[in-house]
């Protein structure tokens, strides 16, 4: 099955923002990957127009993504590439961005909500796109930056599961989509083979939603690459600065190694129990609060045997939830709420709270103060421009 | 707060300077008007006019705006020239580009521009960004001014 390499993939992901208005997708579709480059009017391209925004507050379209053939060199290929935020539509997204609640997909599994009210609005034409299409398929190449790689994620798992195509993922600087349970799921039926995550070291936009949301390739690094620019100016997100990483690269040679594997059990309690300052401006600060909440959660879930899935489901904000299941922690015995105790402080302290000295202070109201401050500091890392609108 | 990004106020070159030489049937329009639109911001953009002096000559300055730079919104332009000759409209220049620099329609500035508004076909430049237009030029000048 072939492969696209990390510099066409990327060159797609990046292109995909000169087309500013949908009158100019006949010129993007005359690039050398497709069909239109060779005939002229022949192919059965179609534009993809999603709904961006809040259901109620706007109801803001854009042209959003763009279905084709491939073209020499990509024949019976299909391409679904996907466009981030734009500044013309920049309010929309960023209400989708923000809207961090859960929603199941049409699998059952538990997705982003914006993200997947985003790619839904877009089903309908994917949808038709692949009706009209009698050929044979031999691959669907799923590519995005940033939102748009949230959308290729859906899409790629969609095509697989609803299509049974073989599908191969492309992702520059995606935030998480989905949960645990989703990641898991999407990498077993894509295959961690065919799902090309790749990420700066530095950029904040894959490092949230936090927990639950988790990234796929399930259980692997993806492709990451080191950066030095500064997490708080978030310039590791450019896609220009993408392209440039990848410039002349193959797949294999794009596997730097983090530092300090956040997964390792030690690691997190060691983490936990040192007293060194921490800073919400350093990138390694926030791999090891995903961690940590992962593994105090999953204590907390063994000692209750409570369900994870079935918890962080539903009607209340995600804060709400991981509260509830802490404050529940708190009442369990000694060698489980202690790791909770030194979560809650590590996370108050880094916050500039004060930080509490008594197993007692800590209230699920207190707990869910601490939870809803981290996630704001989150997303300020990474949406700031919400703050301005 | 210093931590937010995005608070960079930048430069950003919407459209590069144009010049050249509107013709039609090979002879020069004058008293043509061109019509630039370009959006960047919202899809509904704003239109300026420009006129060919007696020769069919026009030239169209840099078109610039300052905006703040953010990694989470990119910014993406569409630009279009339409010439209006005669009682009839052409459109002459139809692009899309994402990169802020100067000249980052061709990747250079066009020299000894010509177009010729009677042309059938647009033709397609493809390597900087989405361009089509009528206009030919004999070189591009890949210093940046």
């Amino acid at each position: 099955m072939s492969e696209l390499t990390p510099p066409v993939a990327a060159t797609l992901a990046g292109r995909i923002y000169d087309v500013q208005n949908p009158m100019l997708v006949d010129i993007f579709l005359k690039l050398p990957y497709f069909m239109f480059a060779k005939k002229p009017g022949a192919s059965p391209h179609s534009h993809l127009k999603a709904e961006v925004g809040g259901r109620v507050v706007l109801n803001f379209k854009d042209g959003f993504g763009v279905c084709a053939h491939g073209g020499k060199g990509y024949e019976n290929e299909i391409f679904l590439i996907f466009r981030g935020t734009t500044t013309a539509n920049k309010k929309a997204d960023i209400l989708t961005d923000a809207r961090i609640g859960i929603t199941s997909n049409s699998a059952g599994l538990p997705v982003h909500t914006g993200f997947y009210h985003c790619f839904s609005s877009m089903l309908p034409d994917i949808n038709s796109f692949f009706s009209a299409n009698k050929g044979n398929v031999k691959v669907v190449h799923c590519i995005g930056h940033s939102l748009g790689g949230a959308v290729a994620s859906l899409a790629a798992d969609w095509v697989f599961r609803t299509l049974k195509h073989p599908t191969k993922l492309y992702t520059f600087g995606a935030p998480r989509v989905g949960t645990d349970w989703f990641a898991n799921n999407t990498t077993s039926s894509l295959r961690k083979e065919n799902i090309h995550r790749v990420y700066h070291r530095t950029d904040p936009v894959p490092m949230v939603p936090l927990y639950p949301f988790m990234h796929a390739p399930y259980h692997s690094e993806g492709h990451y690459i080191y950066s030095a620019y500064p997490l708080t100016s978030g310039t590791a997100h450019f896609m220009s600065n993408y392209t440039d990483s990848v410039k002349k690269k193959t797949w294999e040679q794009l596997c730097d190694v983090p530092e300090q594997p956040c997964i390792i059990e030690n690691a997190i309690e060691g983490w936990l129990k040192s007293k060194s300052p921490v800073n919400t401006s350093s990138a390694t600060f926030w791999r090891w609060v995903d961690s940590a909440l992962i593994y105090v959660i999953k204590k907390v879930a063994m000692g209750t045997i409570m369900s994870l899935q079935t918890a962080f489901v539903g009607a209340f904000t995600l804060a709400d939830k991981i509260a509830y299941i802490l404050a529940k922690g708190i009442d369990l015995a000694e060698k489980i709420s202690v790791w909770i105790e030194l979560l809650m402080r590590k996370l108050m302290q880094a916050l500039g709270m004060k930080v509490t000295q008594n197993k007692k202070e800590l209230t699920h109201s207190l707990i869910r103060g601490v939870l809803v401050r981290l996630t704001e500091k989150a997303n300020q890392e990474a949406q700031n421009a919400l703050k301005k609108l | 707060m210093s931590f937010l990004f995005g608070d960079e106020k930048v430069e950003a070159v919407l459209f590069s300077p144009l010049e050249g030489k509107i013709t039609y049937e090979s002879k020069p329009a004058s008293g043509a008007v061109l019509k630039l639109w370009i959006a960047w911001k919202d899809q509904d953009g704003e239109t300026k006019n420009f006129n060919t002096d007696e020769n069919g000559n026009f030239s169209i300055p840099i078109q610039t705006i300052e905006y703040r730079s953010s990694p989470l919104a990119q910014i993406s332009i569409a630009q279009i020239i339409t010439v209006e000759y005669n009682g009839s409209e052409y459109e002459i220049w139809k692009a899309g580009k994402s990169s802020t620099n100067l000249y980052a329609e061709l990747g250079g500035r066009p020299e000894n521009l010509v177009c010729e508004l009677t042309k059938e076909e647009m033709d397609t430049h493809l390597d900087s960004s989405l361009l089509e237009t009528l206009c030919v030029w004999t070189n591009l000048d890949k210093e940046k001014d």
